[in-house]
Protein backbone atom coordinates (compact mmCIF):
# COMPACT_ATOMS: atom_id res chain seq x y z
CA UNK A 1 0.00 0.00 0.00
CA UNK A 2 1.39 3.38 -0.99
CA UNK A 3 0.58 5.92 1.73
CA UNK A 4 2.12 8.83 -0.15
CA UNK A 5 -0.42 8.86 -3.00
CA UNK A 6 -3.49 10.94 -2.21
CA UNK A 7 -6.85 10.27 -3.89
CA UNK A 8 -7.94 12.19 -6.92
CA UNK A 9 -10.85 14.65 -6.68
CA UNK A 10 -12.39 13.33 -3.43
CA UNK A 11 -15.58 15.26 -4.14
CA UNK A 12 -16.05 13.58 -7.53
CA UNK A 13 -18.61 10.78 -7.80
CA UNK A 14 -16.97 7.49 -8.75
CA UNK A 15 -18.45 4.45 -10.41
CA UNK A 16 -20.60 2.75 -7.78
CA UNK A 17 -22.61 0.19 -9.71
CA UNK A 18 -21.26 -3.36 -9.49
CA UNK A 19 -23.38 -4.21 -12.52
CA UNK A 20 -21.60 -1.54 -14.54
CA UNK A 21 -18.18 -2.65 -13.29
CA UNK A 22 -18.90 -6.23 -14.43
CA UNK A 23 -20.16 -4.87 -17.74
CA UNK A 24 -16.87 -2.94 -18.10
CA UNK A 25 -14.91 -6.13 -17.48
CA UNK A 26 -16.97 -8.31 -19.82
CA UNK A 27 -16.90 -5.81 -22.68
CA UNK A 28 -13.17 -5.29 -22.20
CA UNK A 29 -12.53 -9.04 -22.25
CA UNK A 30 -14.55 -9.44 -25.47
CA UNK A 31 -12.86 -6.42 -27.05
CA UNK A 32 -9.39 -7.82 -26.46
CA UNK A 33 -10.40 -11.27 -27.71
CA UNK A 34 -11.53 -9.66 -30.98
CA UNK A 35 -8.31 -7.62 -31.06
CA UNK A 36 -6.19 -10.76 -30.59
CA UNK A 37 -8.00 -12.53 -33.43
CA UNK A 38 -7.56 -9.50 -35.69
CA UNK A 39 -3.83 -9.30 -34.99
CA UNK A 40 -3.45 -13.11 -34.97
CA UNK A 41 -2.05 -13.06 -31.47
CA UNK A 42 -2.43 -15.60 -28.69
CA UNK A 43 -1.99 -14.46 -25.12
CA UNK A 44 -0.08 -16.64 -22.71
CA UNK A 45 0.24 -16.21 -19.00
CA UNK A 46 3.59 -17.15 -17.53
CA UNK A 47 4.88 -17.10 -13.99
CA UNK A 48 8.52 -16.50 -13.15
CA UNK A 49 10.24 -16.36 -9.76
CA UNK A 50 10.54 -12.83 -8.37
CA UNK A 51 14.35 -12.81 -8.54
CA UNK A 52 14.35 -13.68 -12.23
CA UNK A 53 11.53 -11.21 -12.84
CA UNK A 54 13.70 -8.42 -11.41
CA UNK A 55 16.47 -9.34 -13.87
CA UNK A 56 14.01 -9.38 -16.76
CA UNK A 57 12.66 -6.01 -15.63
CA UNK A 58 16.16 -4.49 -15.63
CA UNK A 59 16.95 -5.86 -19.08
CA UNK A 60 13.59 -4.74 -20.46
CA UNK A 61 14.07 -1.28 -19.02
CA UNK A 62 17.47 -0.98 -20.71
CA UNK A 63 15.70 -1.55 -24.04
CA UNK A 64 12.78 0.73 -23.28
CA UNK A 65 10.37 -2.22 -23.20
CA UNK A 66 7.95 -3.65 -20.70
CA UNK A 67 8.73 -7.13 -19.34
CA UNK A 68 5.96 -8.60 -21.51
CA UNK A 69 7.35 -6.97 -24.66
CA UNK A 70 10.87 -8.11 -23.74
CA UNK A 71 9.81 -11.74 -23.23
CA UNK A 72 7.78 -11.57 -26.44
CA UNK A 73 10.91 -10.44 -28.32
CA UNK A 74 13.04 -13.23 -26.83
CA UNK A 75 10.51 -15.99 -27.48
CA UNK A 76 9.67 -15.00 -31.04
CA UNK A 77 13.37 -14.47 -31.80
CA UNK A 78 14.30 -17.87 -30.35
CA UNK A 79 11.67 -19.85 -32.27
CA UNK A 80 13.70 -20.45 -35.46
CA UNK A 81 16.59 -21.88 -33.41
CA UNK A 82 14.26 -23.97 -31.24
CA UNK A 83 12.37 -25.45 -34.17
CA UNK A 84 15.60 -26.42 -35.93
CA UNK A 85 16.71 -28.61 -33.02
CA UNK A 86 16.47 -32.37 -33.81
CA UNK A 87 14.16 -33.01 -30.86
CA UNK A 88 11.76 -30.36 -32.18
CA UNK A 89 11.26 -32.15 -35.53
CA UNK A 90 7.95 -34.03 -36.01
CA UNK A 91 8.39 -37.72 -35.29
CA UNK A 92 7.81 -40.30 -38.02
CA UNK A 93 5.10 -42.82 -37.21
CA UNK B 1 10.15 -14.50 -38.51
CA UNK B 2 11.64 -11.01 -37.99
CA UNK B 3 8.65 -9.53 -39.83
CA UNK B 4 6.30 -11.38 -37.47
CA UNK B 5 8.26 -9.99 -34.55
CA UNK B 6 7.93 -6.45 -35.85
CA UNK B 7 4.24 -6.96 -36.46
CA UNK B 8 3.67 -8.22 -32.92
CA UNK B 9 5.55 -5.39 -31.30
CA UNK B 10 3.94 -2.71 -33.41
CA UNK B 11 0.47 -3.79 -32.26
CA UNK B 12 0.55 -3.23 -28.54
CA UNK B 13 -2.52 -3.49 -26.33
CA UNK B 14 -3.06 0.12 -25.41
CA UNK B 15 -5.18 2.16 -23.07
CA UNK B 16 -5.45 5.82 -22.31
CA UNK B 17 -5.71 6.56 -18.60
CA UNK B 18 -7.19 9.28 -16.52
CA UNK B 19 -5.25 10.34 -13.42
CA UNK B 20 -7.76 9.09 -10.85
CA UNK B 21 -7.59 5.46 -11.91
CA UNK B 22 -3.80 5.50 -12.06
CA UNK B 23 -3.75 6.91 -8.52
CA UNK B 24 -5.79 3.90 -7.38
CA UNK B 25 -3.28 1.65 -9.15
CA UNK B 26 -0.44 3.40 -7.33
CA UNK B 27 -2.20 3.38 -3.96
CA UNK B 28 -2.76 -0.36 -4.15
CA UNK B 29 0.57 -1.09 -5.88
CA UNK B 30 -1.10 -2.81 -8.83
CA UNK B 31 1.24 -1.72 -11.63
CA UNK B 32 1.98 -5.35 -12.41
CA UNK B 33 -1.74 -5.98 -12.89
CA UNK B 34 -1.91 -3.10 -15.35
CA UNK B 35 1.15 -4.45 -17.16
CA UNK B 36 -0.47 -7.86 -17.41
CA UNK B 37 -3.48 -6.33 -19.18
CA UNK B 38 -1.83 -3.68 -21.36
CA UNK B 39 1.45 -3.18 -23.19
CA UNK B 40 1.28 0.58 -23.09
CA UNK B 41 -0.65 3.32 -21.33
CA UNK B 42 -0.99 6.76 -22.90
CA UNK B 43 -1.62 9.84 -20.80
CA UNK B 44 -2.09 13.45 -21.89
CA UNK B 45 0.59 15.92 -20.84
CA UNK B 46 -1.93 17.92 -18.82
CA UNK B 47 -2.19 15.02 -16.33
CA UNK B 48 1.46 15.31 -15.24
CA UNK B 49 0.73 18.19 -12.89
CA UNK B 50 -2.02 16.11 -11.26
CA UNK B 51 0.36 13.23 -10.52
CA UNK B 52 2.74 15.69 -8.90
CA UNK B 53 -0.09 17.21 -6.87
CA UNK B 54 -1.13 13.79 -5.55
CA UNK B 55 2.33 12.55 -4.58
CA UNK B 56 2.76 10.24 -7.55
CA UNK B 57 5.28 12.16 -9.64
CA UNK B 58 8.18 9.76 -9.04
CA UNK B 59 5.94 6.75 -9.71
CA UNK B 60 4.63 8.05 -13.04
CA UNK B 61 8.16 9.20 -14.05
CA UNK B 62 9.45 5.68 -13.48
CA UNK B 63 6.76 4.25 -15.75
CA UNK B 64 7.47 6.89 -18.38
CA UNK B 65 11.19 6.15 -18.22
CA UNK B 66 10.69 2.41 -18.69
CA UNK B 67 8.38 2.98 -21.65
CA UNK B 68 5.16 1.62 -20.19
CA UNK B 69 3.55 5.05 -19.97
CA UNK B 70 3.75 7.42 -22.92
CA UNK B 71 2.95 11.12 -22.49
CA UNK B 72 1.21 12.78 -25.43
CA UNK B 73 0.91 16.45 -26.19
CA UNK B 74 -2.33 17.46 -27.91
CA UNK B 75 -2.38 19.79 -30.90
CA UNK B 76 -4.37 23.03 -30.88
CA UNK B 77 -7.47 21.55 -32.55
CA UNK B 78 -7.45 18.65 -30.06
CA UNK B 79 -7.07 21.07 -27.16
CA UNK B 80 -10.10 23.01 -28.32
CA UNK B 81 -12.07 19.77 -28.52
CA UNK B 82 -10.88 18.86 -25.00
CA UNK B 83 -12.03 22.26 -23.74
CA UNK B 84 -15.47 21.65 -25.25
CA UNK B 85 -15.65 18.20 -23.63
CA UNK B 86 -14.56 19.54 -20.23
CA UNK B 87 -17.37 22.11 -20.37
CA UNK B 88 -19.82 19.32 -21.16
CA UNK B 89 -18.63 17.21 -18.19
CA UNK B 90 -18.98 20.21 -15.85
CA UNK B 91 -22.65 20.65 -16.77
CA UNK B 92 -23.65 17.08 -15.87
CA UNK B 93 -25.61 16.50 -12.64
CA UNK B 94 -23.25 13.58 -11.87
CA UNK B 95 -20.43 15.97 -11.00
CA UNK B 96 -20.32 18.36 -8.09
CA UNK B 97 -17.37 20.20 -9.59
CA UNK B 98 -18.83 22.71 -12.03
CA UNK B 99 -15.50 24.26 -13.00
CA UNK B 100 -14.79 23.03 -16.52
CA UNK B 101 -11.03 23.56 -16.19
CA UNK B 102 -10.92 20.92 -13.42
CA UNK B 103 -12.23 18.34 -15.91
CA UNK B 104 -9.80 19.32 -18.64
CA UNK B 105 -7.24 16.50 -18.08
CA UNK B 106 -9.88 13.74 -18.40
CA UNK B 107 -11.26 15.56 -21.46
CA UNK B 108 -7.75 15.51 -22.96
CA UNK B 109 -7.59 11.77 -22.22
CA UNK B 110 -10.84 11.31 -24.18
CA UNK B 111 -9.52 13.27 -27.16
CA UNK B 112 -6.33 11.22 -27.04
CA UNK B 113 -8.35 7.99 -27.01
CA UNK B 114 -10.11 9.17 -30.18
CA UNK B 115 -6.88 9.34 -32.20
CA UNK B 116 -7.17 7.00 -35.16
CA UNK B 117 -3.64 5.61 -34.85
CA UNK B 118 -4.39 4.22 -31.37
CA UNK B 119 -7.01 1.82 -32.82
CA UNK B 120 -9.79 2.73 -30.38
CA UNK B 121 -7.98 2.00 -27.12
CA UNK B 122 -9.80 1.57 -23.85
CA UNK B 123 -10.01 4.59 -21.63
CA UNK B 124 -9.38 3.91 -17.94
CA UNK B 125 -11.82 6.06 -16.05
CA UNK B 126 -13.64 5.94 -12.71
CA UNK B 127 -15.39 9.33 -12.52
CA UNK B 128 -19.07 8.88 -13.36
CA UNK B 129 -19.63 12.16 -15.21
CA UNK B 130 -16.56 11.69 -17.40
CA UNK B 131 -17.51 8.04 -18.04
CA UNK B 132 -20.92 9.13 -19.28
CA UNK B 133 -19.42 11.63 -21.72
CA UNK B 134 -16.78 9.14 -22.89
CA UNK B 135 -19.40 6.44 -23.53
CA UNK B 136 -21.68 8.88 -25.34
CA UNK B 137 -18.68 9.69 -27.54
CA UNK B 138 -18.33 6.02 -28.47
CA UNK B 139 -15.22 5.32 -26.37
CA UNK B 140 -14.59 1.98 -24.67
CA UNK B 141 -14.48 2.66 -20.94
CA UNK B 142 -13.26 0.52 -18.06
CA UNK B 143 -12.87 1.48 -14.40
CA UNK B 144 -10.46 0.23 -11.74
CA UNK B 145 -13.00 -2.28 -10.44
CA UNK B 146 -13.47 -3.58 -14.00
CA UNK B 147 -9.74 -4.23 -14.29
CA UNK B 148 -9.76 -6.15 -11.01
CA UNK B 149 -12.81 -8.15 -12.10
CA UNK B 150 -11.08 -9.06 -15.37
CA UNK B 151 -8.01 -10.21 -13.43
CA UNK B 152 -10.16 -12.27 -11.06
CA UNK B 153 -12.09 -13.89 -13.90
CA UNK B 154 -8.73 -14.78 -15.50
CA UNK B 155 -7.76 -16.30 -12.12
CA UNK B 156 -4.90 -13.85 -11.68
CA UNK B 157 -6.29 -12.98 -8.25
CA UNK B 158 -8.96 -14.20 -5.83
CA UNK B 159 -12.18 -12.33 -4.95
CA UNK B 160 -10.66 -11.76 -1.51
CA UNK B 161 -7.67 -10.03 -3.08
CA UNK B 162 -9.97 -7.83 -5.22
CA UNK B 163 -11.81 -6.75 -2.08
CA UNK B 164 -8.55 -6.15 -0.20
CA UNK B 165 -7.16 -3.97 -3.03
CA UNK B 166 -10.28 -1.83 -3.20
CA UNK B 167 -10.31 -1.45 0.59
CA UNK B 168 -6.67 -0.37 0.49
CA UNK B 169 -7.66 2.48 -1.82
CA UNK B 170 -10.55 3.37 0.48
CA UNK B 171 -8.23 3.44 3.50
CA UNK B 172 -6.11 5.98 1.61
CA UNK B 173 -9.10 8.21 0.90
CA UNK B 174 -10.43 6.99 -2.46
CA UNK B 175 -14.18 6.76 -2.00
CA UNK B 176 -15.23 3.50 -3.59
CA UNK B 177 -18.54 2.84 -1.83
CA UNK B 178 -18.60 -0.01 0.70
CA UNK B 179 -21.73 -1.50 -0.90
CA UNK B 180 -20.03 -1.35 -4.32
CA UNK B 181 -17.01 -3.29 -3.04
CA UNK B 182 -19.17 -5.88 -1.24
CA UNK B 183 -21.43 -6.37 -4.29
CA UNK B 184 -18.41 -7.02 -6.48
CA UNK B 185 -16.86 -9.35 -3.89
CA UNK B 186 -20.06 -11.36 -3.50
CA UNK B 187 -20.59 -11.75 -7.25
CA UNK B 188 -16.96 -12.71 -7.83
CA UNK B 189 -17.12 -15.27 -5.03
CA UNK B 190 -20.16 -16.90 -6.65
CA UNK B 191 -18.40 -17.15 -10.02
CA UNK B 192 -14.90 -17.95 -8.74
CA UNK B 193 -15.74 -20.79 -6.37
CA UNK B 194 -18.52 -22.35 -8.42
CA UNK B 195 -16.41 -22.78 -11.56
Amino acid sequence: MNHKVTPHEPEEELLSSAEEAFQDADESQKRWEVWERKHQIKSVRIEVPQAEYAVLQDLAQQQGKTVAQFIQTILVGALPALTSLPQAQPRMQ
Amino acid sequence: MPSLQRELLSSPKCAVSNTGLMLSVFQSEQIELLKSLYDRIYIPASELAEYAKHGAEALIRELINNGFVVVCELNQIEKEEAKRISEKIATLPLTKDKIAQNHYPEAEAMVLASRAELENPEILLDERAAREVAKAGGLSVIGFAGLLIRACKARQMTPERVREIMLQCVSLGTHYAAVFIEDIYRRLQEEFYES
